[in-house]
């Protein structure tokens, strides 16, 4: 009965009282085996009656076996292979117990033989389902149906008027197999799924940052609560407002701070300067000429453009003293590493 | 029993104990607050201390004894006793709960998934829980130790024997090319008791104080009975 | 030589009364899966924020380190033991009477199974880590511990609900395959899918039968390792209450008692909602009225059992979790679980006039369910509450996180039961008409012996 592709066939439907040994009789008379019939039932018919019938295959039962067998190996290597596998100490205590092997194995085993079983089952449905030459609906309503297919062309009609007068309710000529096809591409998935898991580390990343641990922070510095800040980073202390700008002071922040970006001239040709995609404000420009003070000192402590802040780096006294360098750069024609030198 | 640990056939190098004399305790809580600042324990509030999840490493239990008005306060240093035997160790699915070569019960935080059975199996309840991500009052997270790691909202802390001060005294003897002394290693709890009722060393060193102390006749361990071994010794002078 | 084969007149009344379930649900249907959709997407929300916030949401802390989500866990991993017991059992010892109830009971087994997984989740300090617990290769090494009992447990749940799915699906095919000759429309492709391809050739039905019959022995021993070994994460540990030897069998007993108690409330409302008094009969609620006898007088002789070696051995450390329970803190829920689970049953169901009542055997399932929950509970909680070091002791309440995510996870359940129902036989249709066909037993004798080809 290994055929590929079952040729046509009919599907004939009995009543439940049928007596289809004359129906088979009557068959086998016009030249059809025994394997081209096929009876469809809406209950198991053999195992309903007879339960113990010993033409049950025994093979079944011998692919379950196996399968737990395969089960226990399985179980073993998970809880005791492993160990060899990843040789992990803890403590020299042994991390292989027998019971807990047995435990383990015995699910495995159970697992394995019972989906090994399932499989098998649907493999034995599937292979059986090419015994007969199409489903019959009608048989859930309480009736019989016979399967006859053919091997021979140009036997329907007459296996048809046979069928009808062996008592079949009604006879149908099955001309073609519906193509039955479901898509498979689920096993894509799972199998990307499961690269997805073995890529995956044992230990996580999240204590990787640590609040406990951070490279060069500004010092931050307190005051307890309340208090009144007099000599603070934050704050403008009188002096930097009252007393005149103390050029050589000034221009060593300058060269510290301003002078890589905007250049010994102040005119924006700094050494980064052609690396930076958007160029440093040229000091010397009316635009910046134009600026006052306050707005100097702005930019110094927020940042402009890609100008980045300067209040971690520098005290407030500090930038405002920039911002009168700046001011009064006109006067200033460049401020070398050496000095400064007037114009 | 107690040569458990270790590499078998292999010499264990250090095995780390610790003696709690408590007739020297005062119950003074010194001991805890330096543990809070060593290993970055988070603060937990008097709302989660009232229910019960402030996490400490050690603690002080304090125990009545006698009837009124003749009654005795009892102090016991309670920590992670770091037990050869350690009912917390097999229970965790994951080898979070991990037994170093030198007798450290070791948890590894970013493995733990934070099932807690090992809270559950600890008879000393001394492991705690992360039950929110961590955080201190400021400015008080400004002396939060480099060396600890802080630890994530959902897994299981506890006391470490304070392994960084462990390594650091061990890297600065090989500098030095020397054996580790008794004496160069203190966790932030021994060091900073007033009464020295906590003593540390290395227990394979039969001529460490830790060693000899334990071996005194006031000598015991908590719950004994369980057969966990714990590497701290509690002392304690038996009442006429 | 056949006789009028009355069983098989039967058939098209029996497609119609068990298909009638899986036509759309009236204005009531909507209305109840739109209120239980409700509770679960609280549910849902309390355990997203039990996750952003961290697991401080719940009532737990030193030392209860384990609470209402793993009571539940066990509750609901005891409830899901109805569809094995009840299906597994009565299948092997061939009992007739199991046949329209079987279906009712596995598709439980399966939905609790899914729920108590859950309850795994909701209990992981980083449940986003919950892969740790899967044994596969890493970079690092690492393996899972075999030796933890929670290992052993996922081994166990993992194999237990591949296998009661499977369980379920078996005797599904024939009923998928008739439900898509039946059906039209979306969900067509679905059941065809489903199905097979079964046609119903004695082939295919011996295929089926033989696999039924293998499984049936093993999921029934699957069943019984499950809770043993859910309680053996008890069992294996130290604590004072929990470190019992009989706790595996007190925990299969008890979760016997717990499914029956949710197979008969499922029956009753099946019945009651679809009127299927014709196949639900009286006789299903006298016999499980019976199992659930037996059960109740096996839990409570191992709870005996159990308390009394704790009294009398007085061990201190054990005594005081006892005191406790009994007549301490949790006195009062001790004493209600005593009586739904223990006197009310054993009151009500040895009167023959009660069993046949389907609403006092409704009731007293709700009674078991109630007690059982509060049970699971008191196993856990008391014991944690006091260990060895008096100085931890403690106490313990469900937050209102906790009980949120607890009620949204039952209201999961029903949904998805509610969902099911339209989507599978509530009531196995070919095996109620193999059934019909036994109690005709002369009849169709002949028919199958020359068919056997």
């Amino acid at each position: 009965m290994s055929r590929n592709q079952p040729p046509e066939g009919l599907v004939a439907l009995f009543p439940p009282d049928a007596d289809l040994d004359v129906v088979r009789l009557s068959l086998k008379e016009a030249g059809i085996s025994a394997e081209q019939i096929t009876v469809l039932t809406p209950v198991p018919l053999t195992t309903a009656i007879t339960p113990g019938d010993s033409s049950q295959p025994l093979w079944p039962y011998v692919i379950t076996i196996a399968a737990g067998l395969v089960g226990i190996a399985v179980g073993v290597f998970f809880a005791a292979g492993t160990a060899a596998l990843y040789p992990l100490m803890t403590g020299g205590k042994p991390i292989v117990a027998a019971p807990i092997v047995g435990i383990i194995s015995y699910e495995t085993m159970m697992l394995l033989a019972i989906v090994v079983t399932f499989i098998t089952m649907i493999v034995r449905i599937r292979r059986a389902r090419r015994d007969s030459v199409d489903r019959e609906a009608r048989i859930d309503e309480g009736k019989i149906a016979l399967s006859v297919s053919l091997v021979e062309g140009n036997q329907e009609e007459h296996i048809k008027t046979l069928l009808e007068t062996a008592g079949a309710e009604d006879v149908r000529i099955v001309t073609q197999l519906p193509p039955i096809r479901q898509g498979i591409q689920q096993a894509h998935v799972m199998a990307a799924w499961l690269l997805l898991w073995i890529n995956l580390s044992g230990c996580s990343p999240d204590m990787q940052e640590q609040p406990s641990y951070r490279s060069q922070e500004a010092p931050r510095l307190h005051s307890p609560p309340g208090s009144i800040p007099r000599d603070s980073r934050a704050i403008l202390s009188r002096e930097a407002l009252t007393v005149g700008l103390d050029v050589d002071r000034a221009a060593k922040l300058y060269r510290i701070n301003c002078l890589p970006c905007h250049g010994e001239s102040g005119e924006g040709t700094g050494l980064v300067a052609p690396y930076l995609n958007e160029l440093p404000a040229n000091l010397r420009a009316p635009k910046v000429r134009a600026l006052s003070k306050t707005e100097l000192y702005r930019i110094i402590s927020n940042g402009k453009d890609m100008m980045p802040s300067f209040r971690g780096e520098l005290s407030a006294s500090e930038r405002m003293m920039l911002a009168s360098f700046v001011q009064a750069m006109e006067s200033i024609a460049t401020v070398g590493s050496g000095g400064t030198a007037a114009q | 029993m107690e040569d458990k640990q270790g590499p078998p056939g292999e010499p264990r190098p250090h095995r780390w104990q610790m003696v709690i004399d408590l007739d020297r305790c005062t119950g003074c809580e010194a001991c805890v607050v330096a543990c809070h600042a060593e290993n970055n324990i988070r603060l937990s509030g008097p709302r989660e201390a009232a229910e019960g999840r402030a996490i400490n490493w050690i603690r002080i239990e304090r125990y009545w004894e006698g009837e009124y008005p003749d009654v005795k306060a009892r102090f016991m240093p309670v920590l992670c006793q770091h037990c050869a035997d350690a009912p917390c160790e097999p229970v965790c699915p994951v080898y979070a709960s991990y037994h170093t070569p030198e007798g450290l019960n070791a948890q590894v935080y970013n493995r733990c998934i934070g099932v807690r059975y090992c809270g559950n199996n600890c008879p000393y309840t001394a492991r705690q829980f992360n039950w929110f991500d961590p955080q201190w009052d400021p400015p008080l997270e400004q002396q939060l130790n480099p060396d600890v790691t802080v630890r994530q909202n959902g897994i299981m802390e506890k006391c470490t024997f304070c392994v960084q001060r462990i390594r650091q005294g061990k890297e600065q003897a090989e500098r030095e090319g020397r054996p580790v002394r008794d004496g160069d290693i203190t966790p932030a709890c021994v060091q900073s008791c007033p009464t020295t009722a906590l003593v540390f060393g290395d227990g394979n060193d039969p001529n460490s104080r830790v060693a000899i102390m334990a071996k005194s006749g006031r000598g015991f361990h908590l719950l004994e009975s369980l057969g966990t071994h714990p590497a701290i010794t509690y002392l304690k002078r038996l009442d006429e | 030589m056949n006789n009028k084969p009355a069983g098989w007149e039967e058939m098209p009344a029996i497609n119609r009364d068990l298909l009638a379930p899986l036509a759309p649900g009236g204005r009531g249907y909507v209305l109840l899966l739109t209120l239980l959709a409700a509770v679960v997407s609280a549910g849902a929300g309390a355990w997203v924020y039990q996750i952003e916030t961290g697991i401080g949401q719940t009532n737990l802390h030193p030392p209860i380190f384990w609470s209402a989500y793993i009571a539940s866990f066990v509750y609901w991993i005891g409830v899901s033991h109805s569809g094995t017991f009840i299906s597994g059992v009565l299948r092997l010892t061939k009992a007739e009477w199991r046949r329209p109830i079987t279906r009712v009971a596995e598709l439980m087994t399966i939905i609790s199974v899914v729920i108590a997984t859950l309850f795994v989740f909701y209990h992981l300090g980083r449940s986003w880590r919950w892969y740790y617990l899967i044994p596969y290769p890493n970079q690092r090494e690492i393996w899972p511990d075999f030796r933890s009992p929670l290992m052993w447990d996922a081994t166990a749940v993992f194999t237990y609900a591949t296998a009661s799915t499977i369980y379920l699906y078996l005797p599904l095919i024939p009923d998928f395959a008739l439900v898509r000759d039946r059906i039209g429309g979306w969900r067509k492709p679905l059941y065809s899918l489903l199905s097979l391809g079964w046609r119903g050739s004695q082939r295919e039905w011996a295929a089926l039968n033989t696999a039924i019959r293998i499984i049936t022995p093993l999921i029934v021993m699957v069943m019984i390792s499950v809770h043993s070994i859910v309680g053996w994460d008890f069992g294996m540990s130290l604590v004072p209450g929990w470190h019992t030897s009989i706790i595996a069998p007190y925990f299969v007993v008890g979760a016997v008692h717990s499914g029956l108690g949710m197979v008969v409330i499922g029956l009753y409302l099946v019945r009651r909602i679809y009127r299927l008094d014709t196949y639900i009969r009286l006789e299903h609620f006298d016999k499980l009225g019976k199992l659930m006898l037996v059960m109740t007088l096996t839990l409570a002789y191992l709870y005996f059992a159990d308390q009394l070696t704790v009294w009398y051995g007085a061990i201190p450390d054990h005594l005081s979790v006892m005191h406790a329970v009994m007549s301490g803190p949790y006195a009062v829920p001790q004493w209600t679980m005593i009586t739904l689970i223990y006197v009310l049953p054993l009151i009500t169901l040895t009167l023959p006039a009660f069993r046949a009542w389907p609403a006092g055997m409704l009731m007293v399932g709700l009674c078991i369910n109630v007690g059982m929950y509060i049970e699971r509970m008191l196993i856990l909680t008391p014991p944690l509450a006091h260990p060895r070091l008096t100085y931890n002791w403690s106490d313990y309440f469900p937050s209102w996180v906790e009980l949120t995510i607890m009620a949204g996870s039952l209201s999961l359940a029903v949904l998805l039961y509610a969902l099911a129902i339209k989507f599978v036989p509530i009531i196995s249709i070919w095996e109620e008409k193999e059934g019909r066909l036994h109690e005709q037993e002369s009849a169709p004798r002949r028919t199958g012996r020359t068919i056997s080809a």
